[in-house]
């Protein structure tokens, strides 16, 4: 968790809002470290993760993790994340009786099916527990990230009712909150992947792209990150809809700062 | 350092004028005067305006002399008395002097005090015009026409009807244009002689004379209408095209507040938003007016618990075609991108048609009731095909843009059998989705400061000249340029014996010269 980026999404761990679903996405540049202030601000605010990972295994989390200030050892032998690795379970769905479902059924289907499976486990992971006593705040989705979806196959109206579902879901009957990465493919046109961030754009509440500049790569500034608050909680407030700033990540922290004001430059 | 020029004296009152006369005023003048000298130059002036009787009223720095005079006594009295039917001392405020200034048939205060008026009411409120071009307004209760006659139309100043409005000042007021004039001064100055002449008569029954608003607050509320009635009126699909950063669907949801203020019943087939967050916002008496169509929870039965709608999607649609609920009805699509990437285009695109055509094909439906087909589309989603097809099928398309935190609608109107007319309107929405006109974005202060230095002239300070003297003008012009064709040429060229000689080449050829008239590059040793 960073918290000058905290300070910029005007949230802390103590109070988050609920039932929104965040779309994180990069061009030309990697927006992981949004991944894991996210998965770190959720886990420090005592929400329920699920948190399903396609891209690096668990220990890669874990170290990042680690420099922020979270385990994501204790966490999952606790029960506060529920941690699908995609790397590793990819292999089990072909090693498996196929009776049983597995969330990356999709991989065994040779047309690209739908994610019903991976929504099934979602929500078993997610569901409130019946013993009547909240353990944990808001339950949380994770994801990282869907373009892979893409890549392994599965269409892009199939993604979108994914998120659709977990939205229903997760957001709306539980008032959790869904985070999602998506890569913007920028001058490579992938249409599937266009139509996945613009269907994701028009659904989420919030929307934090990480852009590099535009002038190519730079030491002292990594990258842009522009904000876009599409749905305002309340109507009545009248806050900035659109703020770009300009970052530098660290070893443990990410600075931001305004356009041009890089302390470097200063 | 020239000496500085010795200080004027005090000017005398009374110098440069002839006795009698009323001494002009000039503005820089009135600095010197000391207070002795004022008191000095009022009595004196006492004593001549007394004397002379011109209409014109005195300027400023006379009020003080004026306040021992009875009343009109600048202008003569009975002029005075015509016109403003006798006034008390002059006072600012007083209730018998308003009393004494008002209508003499109610109480209120005069409109020659005060000589244009906003309307402040609502639009609800206007009537429609009528043949007669003065529309009344509630605020204004007592219209009296001071003339000879009583027109039925007030024509354009000829003739002696005059127009004299009493209106409440506090509450309100309304603009009085006469037909055929836009300029405001032309109007004011209209009614300052309107009033001027003429003597009061009765005027007709209230009902018969109206007073048209101004032209600048007609046209304001009259686009407030239009943007939202005219996106209904034609009927049919109203597509509203938004994008991720302008967004369209409190657009959508202030057309369907709108319709359901109309008394319409609306029904809207919810796929992207959940029933409470399209609610929300709404009050309870247009939340009983819709009807919510449900595809937002389970829209292809993955939850398989029987809740959702059988068939799918494509059955809700078409089962909104098969309604047979009498009367207006205001259909919503959110979204028709939901439906566009569900269902093949083909089947949405037909669809579509069945139901926004449905008049049609009830036999017993009257004209009046028109079916609003209402659908959000996001553009990005689509490619050319599909957003061309549903554009083509619309009767109204809004396209959502904006510009520096403002949004923007640019609506594209296909009425039947004329050509397609654009408009662009900034636009706001308020918390209670009711719209709000804008003039525009608000301008960008610039980014560069203007030159502080102011630019020189750079012919200045030249160590050439750019000039030319009179004489070398002169010669400049009458110079004839060598390849130009001009008369004494054509001349020349054609008789060429006036003592011109064309030039002639001699040439010697010595005996190493090699001339071969078939290869002149002969000698060349290529």
């Amino acid at each position: 968790m960073f918290p000058e980026l905290n300070n910029l999404l005007n949230t802390t761990p103590d109070q988050t809002e609920q039932g929104k679903l965040t779309l994180l996405c990069d061009a030309k540049t990697d927006g992981s470290f949004l991944v894991h202030h996210f998965l770190s601000f959720y886990l420090k605010a005592n929400c329920k993760v699920c948190f399903v990972a396609l891209i690096q295994s668990f220990s890669h989390y874990n170290i990042v993790g680690q420099k922020l200030g979270v385990s994501l050892t204790t966490a999952r032998e606790c029960g506060q994340l529920v941690f699908l690795e995609g790397l590793k379970s990819a292999v089990d769905v072909f090693f498996r009786p196929q009776e049983e479902p597995h969330p990356l059924q999709f991989l065994r289907e040779a047309n690209s099916g739908n994610l019903q499976p991976l929504y099934e486990f979602v929500q078993e992971a997610l569901k409130p527990m019946d013993s009547g006593e909240a353990a944990w705040r808001c339950p949380v989705l994770l994801v990282d990230d869907l373009s892979v979806l893409l890549s392994l196959g599965v269409g892009a109206v199939a993604v979108l009712d994914f998120i659709h579902y977990c939205r229903a879901t997760v957001c709306r009957e539980w008032k959790g909150n869904v985070v999602a990465l998506v890569h913007d493919s920028g001058d490579a046109e992938d249409e599937e992947n266009d139509i996945l961030l613009n269907g994701l754009g028009h659904q989420s509440h919030l929307i934090l792209r990480a852009e590099g500049l535009a002038t190519g790569f730079c030491k002292d500034v990594h990258g842009q990150l522009r904000i876009l608050w599409r749905r305002p909680s309340e109507p009545t407030a009248q806050r900035d809809r659109s703020l770009t700033y300009q970052y530098k990540i660290q070893d443990k922290n990410v600075s931001f700062f305004a356009k041009g004001m890089s302390p470097a430059v200063l | 350092m020239t000496p500085a020029p010795p200080a004027p004296g005090p000017p005398r009152p009374s110098s440069a004028s002839p006795p009698g006369a009323a001494p002009r005023h000039r503005e820089g003048e009135r600095g010197p005067r000391v207070a002795g000298e004022a008191a000095e130059r009022g009595t004196e002036r006492a004593a001549q305006k007394a004397t002379h009787d011109e209409g014109k009223a005195q300027r400023n720095g006379e009020l003080g002399d004026r306040r021992g005079q009875p009343a009109g006594a600048h202008m003569g009295g009975e002029w005075h008395r015509r016109i403003r039917g006798g006034c008390g001392p002059r006072q600012v405020g007083g209730a018998s002097a308003a009393r004494k200034r008002g209508c003499s048939r109610c109480s209120w205060i005069s409109h020659s005090d005060r000589r244009h008026f906003t309307a402040q009411r609502p639009p609800s409120f206007f009537l429609p015009p009528s043949s007669s071009p003065l529309t009344l307004l509630p605020v204004v209760t007592c219209i009296r026409f001071t003339g000879a006659e009583v027109p039925p139309t007030l024509s354009s100043g000829r003739g002696a009807s005059s127009l004299r409005l009493c209106t409440r000042a506090q509450e309100g007021s309304i603009r009085v244009s006469l037909p055929g004039i836009v300029n405001l001064s032309t109007t004011h100055a209209r009614l300052r002689q309107v009033l001027v002449v003429g003597e009061i008569v009765d005027a007709p029954p209230l009902g018969q004379w109206v007073v048209t608003p101004s032209e600048g607050v007609r046209r304001g509320t009259r686009r407030i209408l239009e943007m939202l009635e005219s996106l209904l009126a034609l009927g049919g699909l109203v597509l509203l095209r938004d994008s991720v950063e302008w967004e369209g669907r409190s657009l959508l949801k202030a057309l369907i507040k709108k319709s359901a203020l109309c008394g319409e019943q609306v029904h809207i087939l919810g796929c992207e938003v959940s029933e409470e967050e399209f609610r929300e916002g709404f009050d309870s008496n247009i939340n009983s007016r819709l009807v919510y169509h449900d595809l937002f929870r389970d829209p292809l039965n993955w939850s398989e618990t029987g809740e959702t709608l059988p068939g799918g999607p494509l059955e809700a649609l078409r089962a909104l075609c098969r309604r047979t609920h009498p009367g207006p009805v205001t259909i919503a699509l959110d979204s028709l991108s939901w439906l566009l990437l569900h269902l093949p285009c083909t089947t949405l695109c037909q669809t579509l048609h069945t139901l926004s055509h449905q008049d049609s094909c009830r036999g017993d439906s009257s004209p009046g009731e028109q079916v609003h087909v209402l659908g959000l589309l996001h553009e990005e989603l689509h490619g050319p095909g599909p957003l061309g097809v549903l554009s083509s099928l619309a009767q109204t398309e809004v396209t959502l843009s904006g510009a520096m935190g403002q949004a923007s609608a640019h609506v594209l109107y296909r009425r039947p059998q004329q050509r397609p007319t654009h408009q662009t309107q900034w636009f706001s929405i308020l918390p209670d989705f009711s719209l709000e006109l804008q003039g525009g974005p608000p301008l960008e202060p610039q980014p560069y400061p203007d030159p502080r230095v102011p630019s020189m002239d750079p012919t200045t300070h030249l160590t050439f000249n750019l000039r030319l003297s009179k004489k070398e003008r002169e010669a400049k012009d009458s110079l004839t340029l060598p390849f130009q064709f001009s008369s004494e040429k054509q001349q020349a060229l054609l008789c060429p014996g006036l003592g011109q000689a064309t030039s002639h080449i001699f040439y010697e050829p010595d005996a190493y010269d090699d001339l071969d008239q078939e290869d002149p590059d002969d000698d060349l040793d290529v």
